[in-house]
């Protein structure tokens, strides 16, 4: 079993989660509202270490005032949120415009090439195989991607040839959608191993791996 | 002010949209310098964020309101934290980075890691073969979940091929399906937005 | 008859404190009495060892992008573990960064072991965190510097040998995208495309169904998926010598394994017990 104090604190943080799986009790909302309290912290800090200080204020500090001062000035407009008024409130939406508006503007090319064009090009062009499972394999991924956006046009009703490939869309969304689940299966196993390890491996000592 | 707003938007939009077909030092400088600027204003949202869980938590607690002594659990972690990355500093070995690994790290895998039970308990209590749609899904599931271990090689290679056949061409055209419908709804609202059609963002005050 | 029917219906309708148990002992029992499953590594796998072993012989550094926290680390740190051991192993090079703030711990925990034998400086830098992922990856197509004024422990860029061979994507042989989140696809559009930079992802299970689009359109070059992959990549890290200690992915496949089964075996009663109260109630 572990000596270190801080082994100790986490598993105590480990069992406060976990006693959640009997029912909703006093140690996991302790557990729960201490990890949102720390993560905000952590985000914080490392908000001001790794951008806002070395970005903002060492270069304002060490150089003067420059171009550091309109991203200092956006900042503290975003920050206008926090006071009272509709001045403060106003001085925001400034900051937001500008957010949403470099946003859009890098979107708009980039979506369409990564999602739409590229990923329209490698269905029409695909590699020769030398296999026959292959070959079967990319005929499916072709009609699985016509009648999967098939099925999500709804500016028609899905009837007739629309109706019949909407359906054959539906049904491989399922598949897509079965192996996805499984998937997550393998994933959340995979983080309660984690725990496991390190509750007898690490606390307990019961375990060596 | 709704104006000027819609302004900014459709120049910094404009020229967001258009730095990648004008090649020309000045572009390139400029777009750089905005790409940065949203960098940091988006650190500071992030502090926005913070403050005003931390001010909701004061405000629980002085009105002595239901579930406080929660909120003093929050606004204590969220203090104890911000003090040891200030004076301690962030680097390995500090305090900071102890309450990283000891406090935060098993609190947060913990609460995803309860999520096995619930998948394994969901999935027992969905996965019905109540129609073709289900049952379709219910085979692809158990394809993967038996596949994509090692036992799936135990009970035969085919359970693994089979697997891997259903998530490189059915699961890829199905998925290709919706990420070109994605690509597409996000350029069109992309689009709208510059173009001031699309004014959500503004809150109550953008039409 | 119909007392057998009724029992068996009644397999629809397990206690969820059973399934509970069931779960945690399929999890703990494989430690103490190992299943001895053996991991094959797979094509997709292989693909992932190919590229790394590549980028890390080709003289120039590897981006890795830590991009998981807490929540996923038995899936992805396994990933990251012997990406960095790979790296390290066949003398290459790593830039390491993160988007997301959790990330930061997380990689700073693994480059702590990893790079035990290595000098921080020249064999590997710590740029630390940054929020914005488009607007960082589309910068550093052009300059490190627009961005990363000094690594993630405060000294300037300029004074870190391994960041004078580093200016931009032009000097990178790969990024490795090790994530729980939809940032690899953040990387695919802003640095894959624009750039034509070479990507290769790690994904927890949950993320890697989205990502085979990308990765038969070439977007991403490999894609390891979740924790099988993560244990066949380690497997071949080991054929190859380079694993710098046992790989907990490897190792953990027995209890993933059964858990599986134990879920497929629920899954199974619970559709009998409801077929048969549909017959029942014909």
């Amino acid at each position: 079993m572990s000596a270190d104090p801080w082994v100790w604190a986490a598993a105590l943080c480990t069992l406060a989660v976990f006693s959640f799986l009997f029912r909703d009790n006093v140690l996991y909302r302790i557990a729960e509202h201490l990890l949102v309290g720390v993560a905000a912290g952590y985000m914080l800090v490392l908000t001001w270490h790794d951008v806002l200080w070395p970005e903002v204020f060492q270069p304002i500090g060490s150089q003067g005032p420059g171009l550091a001062l309109v991203p200092l000035a956006l900042s503290l407009l975003f920050l206008g949120r926090l006071v009272p008024g509709s001045l403060g409130h106003q001085g925001s939406r400034i900051a937001v415009a500008f957010l949403v508006a470099v946003s859009a503007g890098v979107n708009i090319s980039t979506q369409l090439q990564a999602r739409v064009l590229s990923q329209a090009a490698a269905t029409m062009a695909l590699p020769a195989t030398g296999s026959w499972v292959d070959a079967f394999g990319q005929a499916v991924l072709v009609l699985g991607t016509l009648t999967g956006l098939s099925y999500f046009y709804f500016s028609r009703e899905h009837r007739g040839v629309l109706g019949v490939s909407a359906r054959i869309g539906a049904l491989t969304l399922m598949l897509a959608f079965g192996a996805a689940f499984g998937y997550t299966v393998m994933s959340r196993i995979a983080l309660l191993i984690g725990r496991v390890l390190f509750l007898l491996r690490d606390w307990l000592g019961v375990l060596s791996v | 002010m709704t104006l000027v707003l819609r302004v900014v938007v459709l120049v910094f939009g404009l020229f967001m949209l258009l730095q990648f077909f004008l090649v020309h030092p000045a572009v390139s400088w400029l777009s750089g310098r905005l790409n940065q600027w949203t960098n940091i204003v988006l650190g500071a949202s992030l502090f926005l964020g913070v403050v005003s869980l931390g001010r909701a938590q004061v405000r629980t607690i002085s009105k002595k309101a239901a579930g406080w002594g929660y909120a003093a659990v929050t606004l204590l972690g969220l203090i104890v934290t911000v003090l040891a990355g200030f004076i301690g500093g962030v680097e390995v070995g500090g305090l900071f980075q102890k309450i990283f690994d000891h406090l935060l790290f098993p609190l947060e895998a913990m609460t995803f890691a309860l999520l096995a039970f619930y998948i394994a308990s969901a999935s027992f209590r969905a996965f019905r073969v109540r129609s073709v749609e289900a049952t379709v899904m219910l085979l692809a599931a158990v394809i993967v979940i038996l596949g994509r271990v090692p036992l799936g090689q135990i009970l035969g290679s085919v359970w693994s091929d089979v697997a891997r056949f259903i998530l490189e061409y059915p699961n890829a055209g199905a998925k290709r399906a919706m990420t070109i419908g994605v690509g597409l709804g996000a350029a069109a609202m992309s689009i709208k937005v510059i173009l001031g059609i699309e004014r959500t963002y503004l809150g109550s005050g953008g039409k | 008859m119909g007392a057998l029917r009724d029992r068996v219906a009644g397999l629809a309708a397990i206690d969820r404190r059973v399934i509970f148990v069931v779960i945690i002992a399929a999890v703990i029992l494989p430690f103490y009495v190992p299943l001895g499953l053996k991991v094959t590594p797979g094509p997709g796998s292989r693909r992932f060892f190919d590229e790394v072993d590549r980028a890390a012989r080709s003289g120039r550094p590897v981006l890795v992008s830590v991009d998981f926290g807490p929540d996923t680390e038995a899936e992805n740190g396994q990933m990251l573990k012997g990406v960095l051991d790979h790296v390290f192993g066949r003398g290459g090079k790593a830039v390491v960064l993160t988007f997301q703030p959790t990330g930061r711990g997380v990689a700073e925990r693994y480059l702590k072991e990893a790079g035990r034998a290595k000098i921080e400086g020249r064999d590997y830098v710590f740029l630390g965190y940054k929020p914005s992922p488009a607007n960082v990856m589309l910068n550093m197509g052009r300059s490190f510097d627009l961005d990363f004024t000094t690594d993630a422990h405060g000294t300037p860029l300029g004074d870190l040998p391994l960041m004078r061979e580093v200016k931009s994507y032009a000097d990178l042989s790969l990024i490795v995208a090790v994530a729980n989140n939809a940032i690899p696809r953040f990387w695919i559009q802003f640095a894959v495309e624009p750039f034509k930079v070479p990507l290769v992802t790690g994904l927890t299970g949950t993320m890697s169904p989205q990502f085979y689009p990308y990765l038969q359109a070439g977007q991403t070059r490999a894609l390891l998926a979740g924790m099988q992959e993560a244990a066949e990549y380690e497997a071949l890290l080991k054929e190859a010598g380079l694993a710098s200690s046992p790989g907990l992915a490897l190792r953990g496949m027995d209890s993933q394994s059964l858990a599986h089964a134990a879920i497929v075996l629920f899954i199974v009663l619970g559709n009998i017990g409801y077929l048969a109260s549909r017959r029942r109630k014909r």
